[in-house]
């Protein structure tokens, strides 16, 4: 019985880490209706940044440090890049951020060679964390109780500030805001940055977890979209919802059947597609 | 009953697009629904022809119940509609727009051992004319100006030889003279293919000129029915229609 | 009444005469270019032919296939775990192995031809990642991470010269099969869907059974494409289901121009003589390519066939194998 619930509370975690990346995704792609594969390149490039921060700083500034120059290369991304596509077709969209795939990756193994890379745990999470029968990773806790409280910021954000509700405008309608006087490319660029600093804030928290090694993208670029397609484009509750039962579903699928993790997923998502195609939460895609 | 709804209702959120309509449809007439803005005629023939479900009510078709199948199916029954915006191939010339409506109701879409542009070339140019298309066959249908697209529209409808051809305002947008042209090319349809025609339209004179029958809509209700004369001098369609020219 | 085919018969006279000259290009190329050009040939001629089964799909279909390699990679791996582990006769393995892709086509069809857009290109590739892991795992019969080697090809095919031409001929057999399929009504209404979906249900066109077909028929001829590469490398690897290798279809796809038939070959030219060179000057030729990529994408998103009938000013190229579908002249 402790096993699952140890489990469960990995895969909550888990499930934490994806929500980071999937609200970037779903922000990226729910305003600025961007369809961005490279999402997963950044986060990957989060991690190893992280690696070279806490080689020269701490962990702490790494924290600040690391999604901050993750949203500037997002920016620099699209104001060059992606800016320009907004309006194409989706299959040039993908295209281009393939090619942003091929260039941050190469640029990785560039910088910090083939050999994967690992950030030690600060130690004072290190550990396990006992109540009564049960023992819980303290890094587990810590990032369950750090995500939550990014997201309790996110919604403060989105819901009561300006600047939330002309995100959430330009979500709905793009030439009405720009028409009210906003400066909607500015927005784009913001809202880009946040995603991308999104990403880099997953990076930091997981890099403690997960080794760095090049190919780690492809496979988290799928769960971040697996969770945005489940919990509905443009839903950041949603992305929680979802990220979070993929989280534990791939926990707990350890115990039934592992080493098939995906496969789990996969079959949420296409159940989801065929059951309700808009996601959990998602307001229809047009 | 060749055509007709039972109490066919849609809802929109709160709003009652479509209340409670049963009308009917004779075959072999021409037949117009009216109405102001919002009346809901362009949801009702949405449900009619499969583009949304009903919430509740009945359609039939020659005796079959069609309520809330595919359009794919109901187009194979025999009913075609045109739509009010602009509905086409863009990139495919007119010509071809035409061959890919004639390859599906001659149910050979899905042949790979042929040449399509070999098929039934006289039938597809033959439609062409009678929509006045004739000489723009090879253009982009996409280039086409507005006028001739909405030609092409209703052309595209008529491919598929329905036995009921659901019009929504096949002249909207179209100068007198096109318009014209349009009219005879709907009554030559029910002369040769033995066609019946359910339309929506707002300029009065064309409804007036070729209708048979006129149903007249309003706040989702069906309100009144009834011959040309009838509706012309019928106090309630004035009230409606307050301010408008007759 | 002969509108359609009114284009003057000389004019077609110089094209066909172009177009006769590259294939005897094509068939002498052996006897004056050294092997390594041999070589390169024969990889652009299966990548042309994978890029031309997506392209049924992306340039003639309207919609995103993004997890071909899948595809592919079946191919490659039914001829040699046919050939290695079942001792099937190499030539019988060839023509077997595309069938196993049709079949893997047409239980991801089932899924795949009922989205749209995006979620087409999500599940693609979600799909073909299955595979991929599939495949590293199903040690025993795929040879797990390190794939298959020293698999036995057909007789006849010793020498480099050989596989050319046998690559040649399959993928000359599979143009003419593609372009028949292209212009019969099966092709048309592809094109029709593409163009707007919801008008083609209300011509009674069953857009998903439509592509449903068109995905089983893509998946067998990526499949052959695969096929042909393990009958000129001899070997098979995992990497031909990964993600990349599908969006490498993708990407020549769009650079050869995705209204063209002949577009992707094109496009898989470029692509391959372009990742040679930068293979040869540095390490980090990914970054080049990316940088490619993007460009492409941003400034000749219309691809080279594109890029060529916009330069001679009109929209239907007559070029045999080589017309523009789908983009018909202007009015003047």
């Amino acid at each position: 019985m402790e096993v699952v619930i140890t489990l469960f509370l990995d895969g909550l975690s888990r499930g934490m880490i994806y929500f980071l990346l999937a609200a970037g995704l779903t922000l990226i792609f729910g305003v600025l209706n961007v369809i961005n594969f490279s999402h997963g390149a950044f986060y990957m490039l989060g991690v190893y940044s992280t690696f070279l921060a806490v080689k020269y700083m701490n962990m702490g500034l790494a924290f600040i440090v690391v999604p901050i120059f993750l949203a500037l290369i997002g920016g620099v991304a699209e104001f060059v890049l992606f800016r320009r596509i907004y309006k194409s077709e989706h299959v040039m969209q993908i295209l281009l951020s393939l090619g942003v795939i091929y260039i941050i990756s190469d640029s990785i193994r560039l910088i910090w060679g083939v050999a994967p890379k690992s950030v030690t745990m600060p130690s004072f999470l290190q550990g396990l964390f006992r109540s009564g029968n049960l023992l819980i990773p303290r890094y587990n806790l810590f990032i369950i109780i750090v995500t939550l409280s990014i997201v309790i910021i996110m919604f403060l954000i989105l819901y009561k500030t300006k600047t939330g509700s002309i995100i959430r405008a330009c979500t709905i309608n793009q030439e009405l805001t720009s028409c009210a006087g906003i400066n909607v490319p500015s927005v784009f660029l913001l809202v880009f940055m946040a995603g991308v600093g999104l990403a880099g804030l997953a990076a930091v928290i997981a890099a403690p977890v997960v080794t760095g090694m090049l190919g780690m993208d492809a496979q988290m670029i799928i769960i971040a979209f697996s969770v945005v397609i489940i919990g509905g484009v443009g839903s950041i509750a949603g992305a929680l919802i979802a990220a979070l039962i993929i989280g534990v579903v791939e926990s707990l699928g350890i115990l039934v059947l592992p080493g098939f993790a995906e496969t789990f997923m996969y079959i949420i998502v296409v159940v989801v597609l065929f059951l309700k195609p808009d996601g959990i939460l998602g307001k229809p895609m047009t | 009953m060749f055509f007709e709804t039972r109490s066919l209702r849609k809802w929109f959120g709160g709003l009652k697009a479509v209340d409670g309509v049963s009308f009917h449809v004779k075959p072999g007439e021409i037949c117009s629904v009216i109405g102001p803005n919002g009346a809901g005629k362009t949801t009702l023939f949405n449900l009619i022809t499969g583009y949304i479900k009903p919430d509740e009510g009945e359609v039939y078709f020659k005796g079959d119940n069609i309520t809330a199948r595919s359009p794919v199916y109901i187009t194979r029954k025999g009913i075609a509609k045109s739509f009010q915006i602009v509905n086409i191939f863009p990139r495919l010339t007119a010509y071809e727009n035409i061959m890919v409506a004639m390859l599906s109701q001659k149910r050979k879409s899905f042949k790979i051992f042929q040449s399509a542009k070999s098929l039934f070339r006289d039938e597809c140019y033959a439609i062409l004319e009678s929509i006045g298309l004739g000489e723009h066959a090879l253009t982009s249908a996409g280039q086409l100006p507005h006028g001739n697209q909405k030609r092409l529209e209703v052309g595209i409808a008529m491919t598929m030889k329905p036995s009921l051809l659901v019009l929504d305002e096949p002249t909207a947008g179209m100068a007198i003279e096109e318009k014209a042209g349009v009219l005879s090319t709907i009554k030559n349809m029910i002369r040769d293919q033995d066609c019946t025609i359910l339309l929506i339209e707002h300029d009065m004179n064309v409804i007036f000129g070729i209708s048979e029958t006129i149903w007249v809509m309003y706040n989702g209700k069906m309100i009144t029915s009834g011959s040309v004369g009838d509706i012309k001098n019928n106090e309630e369609v004035r009230k409606i229609y307050l301010g408008e020219k007759e | 009444m002969s509108k359609i085919f009114s284009y003057s018969f000389t004019r077609s006279y110089f094209k066909y005469v172009f177009s006769a000259l590259i294939l005897i290009i094509l068939i002498l190329q052996p006897f004056f270019l050294p092997p390594f050009w041999t070589c390169l040939a024969t990889e652009i001629l299966i990548m042309g032919l994978a890029g031309m089964s997506v392209n049924l799909l992306l340039g003639y279909g309207g919609s995103l296939p993004f997890g071909h390699a899948a595809f592919y990679a079946t191919g490659a791996y039914a001829t040699a775990i046919l050939i290695q582990k079942a001792g099937f006769h190499p030539f019988f393995a060839f023509l077997c192995a595309p069938f196993f892709a049709a079949i893997i086509g047409g239980v991801f069809g089932l899924v795949i031809a009922r989205l749209y857009r995006f979620y087409y290109a999500m599940i693609s590739l979600a799909f073909s990642m299955l595979l991929w892991t599939i495949i590293r795992k199903w040690s025993s019969m795929t040879g797990g991470d390190d794939g298959l080697t020293g698999v036995d090809t057909i007789p006849i095919l010793t020498g480099i010269n050989n596989s050319y031409y046998f690559a040649l001929i399959v993928v000359f057999i599979s143009i003419a099969l593609l372009w028949i399929i292209i212009n019969s009504p099966f092709g048309w209404t592809m094109r029709a869907i593409r163009e707007n979906p919801v008008r083609c249900t209300f011509t009674s066109i069953s857009v998903v059974r439509h592509r449903y077909v068109a995905f089983v028929i893509s998946a067998f001829f990526t499949g052959v494409a695969g096929a042909l590469f393990v009958i000129y490398s001899h070997s098979t690897f995992p990497d031909y289901a990964y993600w990349v290798k599908s969006g490498d279809f993708v990407a020549i796809v769009i650079l050869g121009g995705m209204f063209a038939l002949l577009g992707p070959m094109i496009g898989a030219c470029i692509w391959i003589l372009l990742h040679t060179i930068l293979t040869a000057s540095t390490v980090y030729w990914l970054i080049f390519m990316g940088i490619f990529i993007c460009a492409v994408v941003l400034l000749m998103p219309e691809g080279v066939a594109g890029l060529y009938a916009k330069i001679r000013n009109q929209y239907t190229l007559k070029y045999p194998f080589l017309e523009l579908s789908g983009l018909a002249k202007k009015e003047p």
